[in-house]
């Protein structure tokens, strides 16, 4: 056992100083108990902070060459809301990667809202609508499902975002109903899906997908 | 067609609201529990002693989610898996989204860690839980000494009586508690420790040296060592500082006054305030004043206040119906405001008993709980009394000023602190180094 004369306490394992007054230790040391920790190099968050660097960096160098070239900002407005989009999707997949529900779920609303604003400013030819909301939610659902069974996952793991992709499905149906659509069968077939999904949730788990809800939104 | 599972969930207590939405740096609301033997831990053994007790702690068992108003706890089948220790003391352990166990079991050579994230159970009901491991263990261990009987552990709860709500069961709506001003305390103003890390320095004292001497000052243990904490406290404030009280909030285990077998969060709090500004600051003066506070604090009348204010919290319609990301924001302000009234937090778990059979066996127990800013937690079995100092800052003035104090009563104390010097380590690469070149 170590000592240490100014506090007059004895210091169990094995210290270079008294962890009180780090001050010097007489006697022998003992085998600590306590572990050394190795910490990870990087912070939790470098990779995001690297992805808004590479964003940031990209952005200047555009307008920087768009500006030497032409003398003013032309085409890089558009090369800088690309790069936004990229940074948005990039970092929720990073910050959810270990949750790939989750995951999908943010992707499938970030992606849509992004190509709808895209649609809107350069001239809303209707494509957003017409193609990428129906197909991604169609993608999304269905990619849940698959996941959901082939990873064996708990019922309480993918309900709430079966349930949540099953009722976005719908918006297509409500654009087609509002006469957004121009081109309409994606739309129909995303709606067909969205229906046989929330039937077969709610026929065959009603006990369980009732039970989530009630969870989740308890008072 | 296969029939649907039922999954069965909770509400999380009272007293636990609160805890996941204020996690905050070195603040993790983590805390550990220790157990140390005679001889090194067998992993495997622990493993299965860790499986058995796991089963008859079910409120153990649970995974916290999301809902849009609350947080929640959820049933689920994951078994615990006892690790080698390798990371800080009461290191985080609830992270959003994942599926794992609120609680984690590790060993480091002759000693059993249990920490435990305090929304599934209080000090109480982690410790009855580690008893149970330790108790499991010690029999599987040693079969060989307990083959004619088997020794008794002291509790017999049922499942639904440790998973009840000691909170809900004693609230009372027409107990109000009565406005009082809050006052700022006296706060440390230090460094903190890199990466958001928490000291752990424990000292180790004979209970019977540590009662006497609190018997020369004609006290009793608690109070005795709540008044060498304030003083040691106080030897770090400046001239300015002085003018605000140093305030001690001691959570008090509400099941000695409110028969309760639960499990789950069930204390309360009260707190000792000392004026250095008005009193004269010797240690007769801060031992009778933190007696009479006890005294009259430490009442059923006084404690039933106290709950019911908490109960409040959760029964009032705004809070209710706040989304869960808005209540996050808003208990963490409550939280830093409650802060600012509070010096220092001592956690007395007690005196932790044993069967007798395992005398020999179990050299200690360790209690530390994890703050954002400094602590003391004590326990105590059988002769070994420890006090364990976590803080959040670099420096470690007070936990020597607390421990010198001590010494300089005549009681003989044993120091282990969990932090390690950066010098050793170079040495020890470099002595690595050396020999691999020796070996060449």
């Amino acid at each position: 056992m170590q000592q240490c004369r100014k506090c007059k306490v004895n210091v169990d394992g094995d210290k270079e100083r008294c962890p009180l007054c780090q001050g010097e230790l007489t006697g022998s040391p003992e085998p600590e108990m306590y572990p050394k920790i190795t910490e990870s190099r990087f912070g939790s968050d470098f990779l995001l902070k690297l992805i808004a660097f590479i964003s940031i960096s990209a952005a200047a160098v555009c307008i920087g060459t768009d500006y030497i070239i032409s003398g003013r900002i032309t085409w890089s407005l558009i090369c800088i809301g690309g790069i936004i989009c990229a940074w948005l999707t990039t970092s929720v997949g990073i910050t959810y990667r270990r949750r790939i529900l989750k995951n999908i779920t943010w992707e499938l609303i970030l992606i849509t809202a992004l190509s709808v604003i895209w649609d809107r400013f350069t001239g809303w030819r209707g494509w957003s609508v017409d193609f990428v909301l129906p197909c991604a939610s169609i993608c999304s659902v269905v990619s849940i499902f698959i996941i959901a069974k082939v990873l064996k996952m708990k019922a309480g793991e993918y309900m709430l975002y079966l349930i949540f992709g099953g009722f976005y499905g719908f918006l297509p149906l409500i654009c087609l109903i509002a006469g957004l659509t121009r081109i309409t069968y994606p739309s129909v077939i995303c709606s067909c899906i969205s229906i046989i999904f929330i039937a077969a949730l709610f026929l065959f788990r009603g006990k369980t997908t009732k039970e989530e809800i009630e969870r989740r939104f308890h008072l | 067609m296969r029939r649907e599972k039922h999954i069965s969930w909770s509400r999380l207590d009272n007293a636990a609201k609160i805890f996941p939405s204020t996690v905050e740096k070195s603040d993790t609301r983590v805390f550990r529990f220790s157990c140390e033997l005679n001889d090194d831990i067998d992993p495997e053994l622990l493993q299965k002693a860790a499986d058995r007790a796991a089963e008859s702690y079910p409120t153990f068992n649970m995974i916290m989610k999301k809902g849009l108003f609350w947080y929640y706890l959820e049933n689920c089948d994951l078994k615990p898996v006892v690790t080698e220790e390798n990371d800080h003391v009461c290191a985080a352990i609830y992270e959003e989204d994942a599926r794992s166990l609120l609680y984690r079991i590790t060993y480091h050579r002759c000693r059993i860690n249990l920490e435990v994230f305090h929304v599934i159970a209080d000090g109480t009901g982690a410790i009855m839980f580690l008893k149970t491991i330790v108790y499991r263990y010690l029999i599987y261990r040693y079969s060989e000494l307990f083959e004619g009987e088997l020794p008794v552990l002291d509790n017999d709860a049922s499942f639904s009586q440790k998973n009840s709500d000691g909170f809900s069961k004693y609230y009372d709506k027409s107990i109000k508690m009565p406005r009082s001003k809050s006052v700022k305390a006296f706060r440390l103003k230090s460094e903190r420790l890199e990466n958001n890390r928490l000291s752990a320095i424990e000292g180790f004292a004979s209970v019977k040296s540590v009662i006497g001497a609190a018997h020369n000052n004609k006290t009793t243990l608690t109070v005795f060592l709540t008044a060498l904490y304030i003083k040691a406290l106080s030897m770090e404030m400046s001239v300015s500082s002085r003018k605000k009280p140093v305030v001690i909030n001691i959570p008090v285990n509400l099941r000695q006054f409110f028969p309760s077998e639960t499990a789950k969060n069930f204390f309360g709090m009260i707190s000792v305030k000392y004026d250095f500004f008005r009193r004269d600051g010797s240690l007769e003066d801060i031992i009778s004043c933190v007696d009479r506070q006890f005294k009259e604090q430490l009442t059923k009348e006084k404690l039933a206040v106290r709950m019911n204010s908490l109960a409040a919290l959760e029964h009032n319609p705004f809070v209710r119906i706040a989304p869960l990301p808005l209540k996050n924001r808003v208990l963490r302000i409550a939280r830093h405001i409650t802060v600012k009234g509070e010096t220092s937090v001592i956690s007395n778990v007690g005196r932790i008993q044993m069967p007798e059979q395992f005398d020999g066996l179990i050299k200690s127990f360790s209690v530390f709980v994890s703050t954002g800013n400094i602590q003391l937690n004590i326990c105590s079995f059988n002769d070994v009394l420890q006090m364990g100092i976590t803080s959040c800052y670099a420096s470690t003035d007070v936990q020597r000023n607390f421990f010198r104090a001590l010494t300089s009563q005549g009681i003989e104390v044993t120091i282990r602190s969990n932090d390690s010097y950066a010098e050793r380590e170079q040495k020890e690469e470099a002595e690595v180094c050396n020999s691999a070149e020796n070996a060449k």
